[in-house]
């Protein structure tokens, strides 16, 4: 008996050539909220090749590992050495310790990162196409800075966050912990909005003055290391106290991770002859001073 | 943002720029239409600042530019704009089908249409099937279709080429332009084709804008400039030096170039004396055509 042949799914494919769009056109709105999408990709390496996926992580994966083991501490230190009494002895790091201790890693994140978001754009020329759409050089800076200052923030307070559920973890009540500990959380986070402003306008300004991804990352990395390196040779020569406490206002690191957030975690810095308020004025003078020559040297090289 | 439909697409009214002691637009006014125009000029003679001044990328020193009708400092008028620059200006490391989104999503179009948009101009420029490859792999002819189509995925009603023919060869300048009047003829687009290439704006426009020393030195229709002229071409398989003293005798002024004889202010009365000379010296006629003007010539102010 023939059998007949099982029908083939068929179709034929028609060009209906150039369809005009008639769709909603949403303007500036659209324009900012796509750089600033695509700016937390370039930041995070989404999207990305493989080297792009990998280089934030680089940085990030040690911040979290920091926070890890800061984390497990909290958790177990507890249940290890509560009975022996050692617990209080040793004095277990604090969100402030931690913030410390990813300063460096998370500044090399800044330094990098913040790089490779601005530096490309203006190298490959790419800047041009945005700005000759529906967008201002005002709205293409305040997107990216928007992406970059929240990408900032929450690398800085994910490893306060595994500290945080680490410490839930070795108490006893955490209602208790909360009544008595609430105030931590808002500190955690004040500490790394006030780190995420300065690293961000402070990459943003390297970022500026070249248009070279690996340059604007070393001029970032050079200047910390540099100014780091003068100070403790000038601590070691012995000059005044006074003297070295105005020298230190010039140092980013000891600026942002050490005098600002310690006065918001009211850890002041106690080897400081120095006024609260000179830091904190320091502080603003220097965010608005790196925006303004930001926004001043993208306007001369538009 | 609202078209004025009466309105020409482009207005140049005294536009004027200084850069130092260089004045690159002088008192220049024109008008753009509807249709293919093309801005012609030698290099220095102001077509790019004057494109960058419509684009919003720089200030005139004084004067007026409008886009269909609103200042062209205006971003949201930028939404209908297209550029494609003659400089590179694309991202390596991303694929033509992200970049195409990204830019379309910058111009306003919602996130969800922005990618079938880029999809479609990606097919309309002969590249949909390399779409998702990183734009580095592409050779000279893809990479200026991308750049070509990211000026058309939000559906302009404008696009501004800056020497889209740059860097190709005889084969990718042809389907350039090919490409250049579908844009025009089939999708509806009006185009304004900045080159010094007087063959491309030949096959191409239906109008030119000549720029000179920053002033308009022409505006006028290309059919107009290049048509017909009085100065005859008459070319003789035999006889050529019988015809031209039969012309000598009849007082027709004529030169010999090659195998053609060439008569400036031919008509009326003249044409019939022509014919009794080719008559006389028994001269077998190939052709007698007239004369039409070239845009070099008029470029090069013949």
């Amino acid at each position: 008996m023939a059998q007949e042949s099982p029908s083939r799914p068929g179709g034929r494919v028609f060009d209906i050539g150039y369809q005009r769009y008639t769709g909603p056109r949403e303007g500036r709105f659209n324009a900012r909220r796509a750089i600033f999408i695509d700016s937390i990709k370039v930041s995070l390496g989404l999207g990305r090749g493989g080297w792009a996926k990998f280089v934030p992580w680089l940085f990030i994966a040690p911040a979290m590992l920091v926070g890890l083991g800061f984390a497990v501490l909290a958790a177990f230190a507890d249940q290890t050495l509560g009975e022996s009494g050692l617990e209080d002895e040793l004095n277990l790091p604090s969100h402030f310790d931690l913030l410390n201790a990813t300063g460096i890693i998370t500044m090399l994140f800044a330094a990098v990162m913040g790089s490779e978001l601005m530096c490309p754009d203006r190298k490959q020329r790419v800047m041009h196409l945005y700005l000759v759409r529906p967008m201002t050089l005002l709205d293409y800076l305040a997107s990216k800075y928007c992406a970059f200052f929240i990408v900032m923030v929450g690398v800085l307070l994910i490893p306060q966050l595994a500290l945080l559920i680490g410490t839930m973890f070795g108490v006893d009540s955490l209602t208790g912990y909360f009544q008595d500990n609430w105030v931590v959380i808002p500190k955690f986070i004040g500490g790394a909005l006030v780190i995420g402003i300065f690293s961000t306008s402070f990459v943003f300004l390297a970022s500026s003055l070249t248009d070279r991804r690996m340059v604007a990352a070393l001029i970032a990395i050079g200047f910390l290391l540099i100014v780091s390196a003068m100070l403790g040779i000038l601590s070691e020569a012995g000059i005044s106290e006074t003297l070295f406490d105005w020298l230190q206002l010039l140092n980013p690191l000891s600026l942002s991770f050490g005098t600002v957030s310690g006065i918001i975690f009211n850890e002041p810095d106690s080897d400081s002859s120095l006024n609260r308020a000179i830091p904190l004025i320091w502080y603003a003078i220097l965010i608005v001073g790196f925006t303004v020559a930001t926004w001043r040297i993208y306007q001369s090289k538009r | 943002m609202t078209i004025k439909s009466s309105s020409p697409l482009l207005n140049a009214d005294n536009l004027s720029k200084q850069y130092g002691s260089v004045q690159a637009l002088d008192n220049a006014t024109f008008e753009v239409h509807p249709g293919i125009t093309g801005l012609l000029g030698p290099n220095g003679a102001g077509k790019s600042t004057a494109i960058r001044i419509f684009l919003g990328l720089t200030d005139a020193t004084s004067g007026r530019a409008e886009i269909m009708g609103s200042d062209a400092n205006n971003a949201e008028t930028r939404t209908r704009l297209g550029y494609m620059p003659e400089h590179d200006c694309l991202p390596d490391n991303l694929s033509a089908s992200y970049f195409l989104t990204l830019m379309a999503e910058v111009s306003g179009i919602p996130r969800r249409r922005a990618r079938a948009l880029a999809a479609d101009t990606l097919r309309h420029v002969g590249l949909f099937e390399e779409r998702y490859r990183p734009i580095s792999t592409y050779s000279t002819g893809m990479k200026q279709r991308v750049k070509l189509a990211q000026s058309l995925v939000h559906d302009p009603v404008l696009i501004l080429l800056d020497e889209p023919t740059a860097g190709l060869d005889p084969n990718g300048r042809t389907e350039m332009i090919s490409l250049v009047r579908k844009i025009h003829l089939e999708f509806g687009i009006n185009v304004v084709l900045s080159t010094h290439l007087m063959h491309d704006v030949e096959r191409t426009c239906d109008r030119i804008v000549m720029l000179d020393n920053g002033r308009v030195a022409q505006d006028a229709e290309v059919a107009k400039l290049t048509e017909e002229t009085q100065t005859f071409y008459v070319e003789v398989t035999a006889n050529r030096e019988q015809f031209s003293e039969a012309l000598g005798k009849r007082g027709i002024r004529h030169s010999v170039v090659a195998s053609s004889v060439i008569i400036p202010n031919l008509s009326g009365e003249r044409l019939d004396a022509v014919r009794d000379a080719l008559v006389e010296s028994n001269a077998p006629l190939r052709r007698m055509a007239p004369q039409q003007r070239a845009l070099i010539d008029i470029f090069r102010g013949n």
